[in-house]
């Protein structure tokens, strides 16, 4: 039988000592438990002294960081709601963008840039135009690295979040997209490699420099499935440790569009870089294209394009693929006739037309992995239009 | 002394409020804030660092997915973290079963200036002492740990423990004498500091 008494002044001395006071002055207030009292709170503390210690813990959680913090950068919807909720909430939200186009600030919003009152609201409008039709994904990751540039461009200091394919990598910087960023803050992990398809989060500054807060693999490098490899290896001395449970592997992150046919030839085993000799222009390669003749129509030789971009079996380019010439190859109307291509035909528009404007439009849908060229069109497009979309 | 303080129960709140309209870096902050408590927890119960350094992990990574299914605790964010910690342990080993002393576990280092004798026996006191709760019942040992070790309130405790908080009362004052019991088997010197 447990005593009542005995059972309170114990629970009131726990709450005491929480709150700092000493095992004695429990004791002064309970002096007829005392003997048995002050020998349960002995036991006590000696359960909370011999407890692991802070540093422990510490170093626990610091080996824990990378794990938590990849888990983290996924995108997080606040209180994302059950599927029902969210056709409410699509609802709402063009109901919102129509509203917003009504106004007129949806136009005034496509031009605004990470940083702008405005920005919300265009971010708002792709969202919605995107559940409408998935296939703008692209076009709006390449918004992003517009973004990005002009950002950079009018040194001006935002948060900035973009996808694509790193092009060349430093000890502590990585060439993405036609930009440079700064990797040194980011903590100890799997080297980046050339050809990868990451997600960065930066931050510019008025100096025009990019930081790199997190950056996040797309895909699987090439060569190795970077997200296996995991688990900061350097912090762990177990060989115990096994990230079997690695949770949900982000790797295939549903909101950043896997549908890209983003293959690039090995980058790999040579440890090839590509860098472009200066002057050399990007260009995304299309379906029809073919590497001989981008080489001959840009003014460069086919074993000098395939060396800078690390091409080895020069037969393999991929529609969708960024690669570097000498200059914008000449426009397909001057083009040789290409063998074997099924693809050409019908279904889409002539590339002349789909060049422009990032995928503004919805031609953009049977093309998805048409990407705007950064400057250059102005100089190739005979004919077009480069239809009424400013950046 | 081992002094642990978990951030206060008005930023919690915050953080909570917080991390329910998606701030990233709140979710950081609790990682930041919260871990240490979690890890003892576990490292007490487990007594095994590299499990309790999973274990802790999944709690972690728990927290954040059920924020993004917007499923993150509304009330007592420690209460939440606590209950899937004991969750995680339970799956982890099973209820019941006693924890097999693995591997031996490294002297703590030990301060300068202070005799060596005296140091030994401090640490073996706390390796005993470990060892000891580790022979009482997982309710017990919960409470003790709870109560004494993060030092949380009789109510806390409850919820986290799914009882009543007579309950935990009672609990409380058996748990301690189990230990003494236990204990008092081996020779022990308590250093009071």
């Amino acid at each position: 039988m447990i005593e009542p008494g005995l059972v309170e002044a114990l629970n009131d001395s726990i709450n005491r000592l929480a709150r700092g006071a000493s095992v004695s002055d429990c004791l002064r207030r309970y002096p007829q438990h005392a003997a048995e009292l002050e020998r349960l709170l002995e036991m006590g503390q000696l359960v909370r002294r011999s407890q692991s210690s802070i540093e422990e813990a510490q170093q626990a959680r610091e080996r824990g960081q990378l794990q938590f913090d990849r888990a983290l950068m996924e995108p997080m919807p606040g209180a994302s709601p059950v599927p029902l909720q969210r056709l409410a909430q699509l609802a709402a939200t063009l109901v919102l963008v129509l509203m917003i186009f009504a106004s007129g600030a949806g136009l005034l919003a496509e031009n605004s840039l990470p940083g702008d009152t405005l920005y919300g609201v265009k971010l708002i409008t792709e969202q919605a135009r995107l559940s409408l039709n998935p296939g703008l994904q692209t076009a709006f990751e390449q918004r992003r690295i517009d973004e990005a540039h002009q950002i950079v461009g009018l040194r001006r200091e935002a948060e900035l979040t973009f996808s694509g394919v790193i092009d060349s990598v430093q000890a502590s910087q990585i060439d993405i997209a036609g930009l440079t960023v700064d990797t040194s803050p980011l903590p100890e992990r799997e080297p980046l490699v050339p050809g990868q398809r990451v997600e960065v989060r930066a931050v510019s500054d008025a100096r025009g420099r990019l930081t790199a807060r997190a950056i996040r693999l797309l895909e699987p490098s090439p060569q190795t499935d970077v997200m296996s490899a995991t688990e900061a290896p350097a912090a762990t001395p177990h060989p115990t440790r096994q990230p079997t449970r690695e949770p949900e592997r982000p790797a295939q992150s549903p909101t950043v569009s896997d549908r890209t046919v983003d293959i690039t030839p090995s980058t790999e085993a040579s440890g090839c870089t590509v860098s472009p000799p200066d002057g050399w222009v990007a260009y995304t390669v299309q379906a029809g294209d073919n590497l001989s003749t981008l080489a001959a129509s840009s003014g460069g030789s086919l074993d000098e394009v395939a060396a800078v971009n690390c091409v080895r079996d020069t037969r393999i380019i991929v529609a969708g693929q960024r690669i570097y010439l000498p200059a914008q190859p000449v426009r397909p109307t001057d083009r040789p006739t290409i063998t074997e291509e099924p693809l050409r035909p019908t279904a889409t528009e002539p590339p002349t037309q789909g060049r422009d404007a990032g995928g503004q439009r919805d031609r953009d849908e049977g093309r998805p992995q048409q990407r705007r060229e950064p400057t250059e069109e102005s100089q190739r497009d005979g004919e077009s239009s480069d239809g009424g979309r400013g950046r | 002394m081992i002094v642990l303080i978990l951030p206060d129960l008005s930023a919690e709140d915050d953080l909570l409020a917080r991390a329910h309209r998606g701030d990233h870096e709140a979710l950081r902050e609790i990682y930041t804030d919260y871990y240490t408590p979690i890890y003892q927890f576990i490292r007490m119960r487990t007594n095994d660092r590299h499990t309790a350094e999973d274990i802790a992990a999944e709690v972690f990574l728990k927290l954040v997915r059920a924020f993004r299914q917007g499923k993150g605790p509304r009330d007592s964010l420690r209460g939440w973290l606590f209950r899937v910690a004991r969750h995680e342990i339970y799956d982890h080993y099973g209820r019941g079963k006693r924890f097999t002393e693995t591997v031996l576990e490294e002297w703590l280092p030990m301060p300068d200036d202070d005799a060596p004798e005296a140091q030994f026996i401090r640490t073996m006191n706390i390796e005993t002492a470990r060892r000891a709760v580790l022979q009482l019942t997982d309710d017990q040992q919960e409470v003790l740990i709870l109560r004494f070790g993060q030092m949380l309130s009789l109510q806390e405790t409850a919820d986290i423990m799914g009882k009543q908080v007579n309950t935990i009362k009672q609990l409380q004052l058996r748990a301690l004498r189990a230990l003494e019991r236990v204990l008092s088997q081996t020779a022990l010197e308590v250093n009071e500091r």
